[in-house]
C-alpha cells in the first residue's frame, strides 16, 4: 500500500519514490514484483499522470524497478545503483541520519527512545 | 388521431418528458442533505432552489410546445416537445449534481472524501473486461445482419423513383457510419473504464476491492450492451423497416417504445451507477475513519 499526503511540504513525486524505496528496503516489494501502470497508480491517488511517471523513472535511474513496454513495470532489485563512491555514500547517509536526530532531539525525544526507534527500524529493515 | 403511432407518441409526450424534466429535482429531494457546515447548508438550499426554478423553465417550454401546435397551427411544435426531454441532461448536469456535491461530498468523486491522505494499492489488480470476444460476435453479427437488410432492399426489387433510391443510398451509409462509431467507440470506452480511479483505504479493504469490482463490470456491461448494441441495432431495425416496409406507423410505434425503453433504462442504470460510486466513496470514508 503507497500513501501519499498532500498537506505534507514535502513534493509528492519525492513521497511516491520514498514511499516506494521504503516498500522495496523493507521487503514488502521484491525483485520480480510488478508495479501498477503508471495511469492506474496516478489515477487511484488522484494526482497528475506526470507526477507518477516522474517518480517511476528516478527508481528506474536508481536501478529499482525497469519499465518495458508490454511488461508493464517490475521491482528488479532491492539494492539501489550506487550515486557515487563508497566513501560518499556514506557521508550522504551520515548526514541524513544526523539530520532525523537532530529533528529527535529538538522534538524533545530522550536518546533512550531514540535508540529505541532506531533499533526498531534496523530490526524491521535488516529482519532475517 | 386514428393513427396509433401518433396516439403512442403523444401519450408519450403527455408522461415522459415531464418524468424526466421532474426527476432530477424529485432525486435531489430524496438524497439525504448531509452538508458539512450551515454555510454548506444554505448553499445547498440555494442549488436546490436554482434547479426548481430550471425545472419550472424546462416545464413551462415543454407545455408551451404541447399547446401552441393547436392554438398557433405549427404541427412541427409538438415534436420540439417531444425533444425537450433532452433538457433533462442540463437539469441534471448543470443543476441537479451541483446540488447533490453540495449535499453529500461522496457525490463529488472517489477523491473528494476523507482525509488529505491518499492511498493506493500496489499489488496489480487485475480489472477483467467483462465483455468477451462471444459479445462482440454477436453484436457484430447483428449490426452485419441489419445492415445487409438495408442494402437488400436494392436489390430485392425496383425503386419508386430516383428520390427513394437516394433515400435508400443516404441510409444505408448512414447506417454503417453509425455502426462503424458506435462499435469502434466501445474499444476506447471500455479500456478508459478499466482505468478509472479506485483509490483503496489504507488497509486495502477486500470490501472495497469488491465494491469496485462490482461497479465497473456492471458499468462496462451497460455502456456495451446499451450504447453499443442496442441503440445501433434499434437504429437499424427502424431503419430497415423504413427501407422494406410502406407502414410509417409501424416504425413509429418500435421507434416510440424501443426509444422511451432504451431512454429509462439509460436513466436508470445511469443513476445506479452513481449512487453506487456514492456507496463506494462513503464505505472509503467509513473505513479510513475506523
Amino acid at each position: 500500500m503507497l500513501s501519499i499526503s498532500l498537506a505534507s511540504p514535502v513534493p509528492i513525486h519525492d513521497q511516491i519514490v520514498a514511499g516506494l524505496r521504503r516498500l522495496i528496503a523493507t521487503g514488502t516489494l521484491t525483485e520480480g514484483d510488478e508495479l501498477p501502470p503508471v495511469r492506474q497508480l496516478a489515477a487511484d491517488l488522484g494526482i497528475n499522470f506526470n507526477t507518477v511517471a516522474r517518480a517511476y523513472r528516478e527508481l528506474t535511474d536508481m536501478g529499482l524497478i525497469l519499465s518495458a513496454r508490454g511488461r508493464g513495470t517490475v521491482v528488479i532489485s532491492a539494492t539501489e545503483r550506487p550515486s557515487g563512491r563508497p566513501a560518499e555514500e556514506r557521508r550522504r547517509i551520515e548526514s541524513t541520519i544526523a539530520g532525523a536526530l537532530a529533528d529527535a532531539r529538538l522534538a524533545g525525544f530522550s536518546p533512550d527512545e531514540v535508540r529505541s526507534m532506531v533499533d526498531r527500524q534496523v530490526q524491521a529493515l535488516w529482519k532475517p | 388521431m386514428s393513427d396509433p403511432a401518433i396516439v403512442l407518441i403523444r401519450l408519450l409526450l403527455l408522461l415522459f418528458v415531464p418524468a424526466m424534466l421532474l426527476f432530477s429535482v424529485l432525486f435531489v429531494h430524496c438524497t439525504p442533505n448531509r452538508a458539512a457546515s450551515d454555510a454548506d447548508r444554505a448553499t445547498a438550499a440555494a442549488r436546490l432552489m436554482a434547479l426548481w426554478i430550471a425545472t419550472l423553465v424546462a416545464l413551462v417550454i415543454w407545455g408551451a410546445c404541447v399547446l401552441s401546435p393547436r392554438s398557433l397551427g405549427i404541427p412541427a411544435l409538438s415534436w420540439a416537445g417531444y425533444a425537450s426531454a433532452l433538457l433533462f441532461f442540463p437539469l441534471w448536469f448543470a443543476f441537479a449534481m451541483p446540488a447533490l456535491r453540495m449535499r453529500s461530498p461522496a457525490w463529488a468523486g472517489p477523491h473528494a472524501v476523507g482525509s488529505p491522505t491518499r492511498t493506493a494499492s500496489l499489488v496489480n489488480r487485475s480489472r477483467e473486461n467483462p465483455i468477451g470476444i462471444g459479445h462482440w460476435i454477436a453484436v457484430v453479427a447483428l449490426g452485419a445482419l441489419l445492415l445487409g437488410t438495408i442494402l437488400a432492399r436494392g436489390w430485392a426489387r425496383p425503386f419508386d423513383g430516383p428520390s427513394e433510391q437516394l433515400r435508400w443510398m443516404i441510409i444505408s451509409i448512414v447506417y454503417a457510419l453509425t455502426l462503424l462509431v458506435a462499435l469502434g467507440f466501445q474499444p476506447v470506452a471500455i479500456r478508459q473504464a478499466l482505468r478509472e480511479p479506485e483509490p483503496l483505504d489504507a488497509s486495502g479493504s477486500e470490501e472495497l476491492r469488491r465494491m469496485y469490482d462490482a461497479a465497473r463490470t456492471s458499468r462496462i456491461r451497460t455502456m456495451f450492451w446499451l450504447v453499443g448494441a442496442a441503440l445501433p441495432l434499434l437504429l437499424g431495425a427502424l431503419l430497415a423497416l423504413s427501407v422494406w416496409l410502406d407502414r410509417p406507423w409501424a416504425i413509429g410505434v418500435v421507434g416510440a417504445v424501443g426509444g422511451t425503453l432504451l431512454g429509462l433504462l439509460g436513466a436508470w442504470f445511469g443513476v445506479r451507477a452513481s449512487l453506487r460510486r456514492v456507496r463506494i466513496a462513503e464505505t472509503r470514508a467509513r473505513l479510513e475513519g475506523s
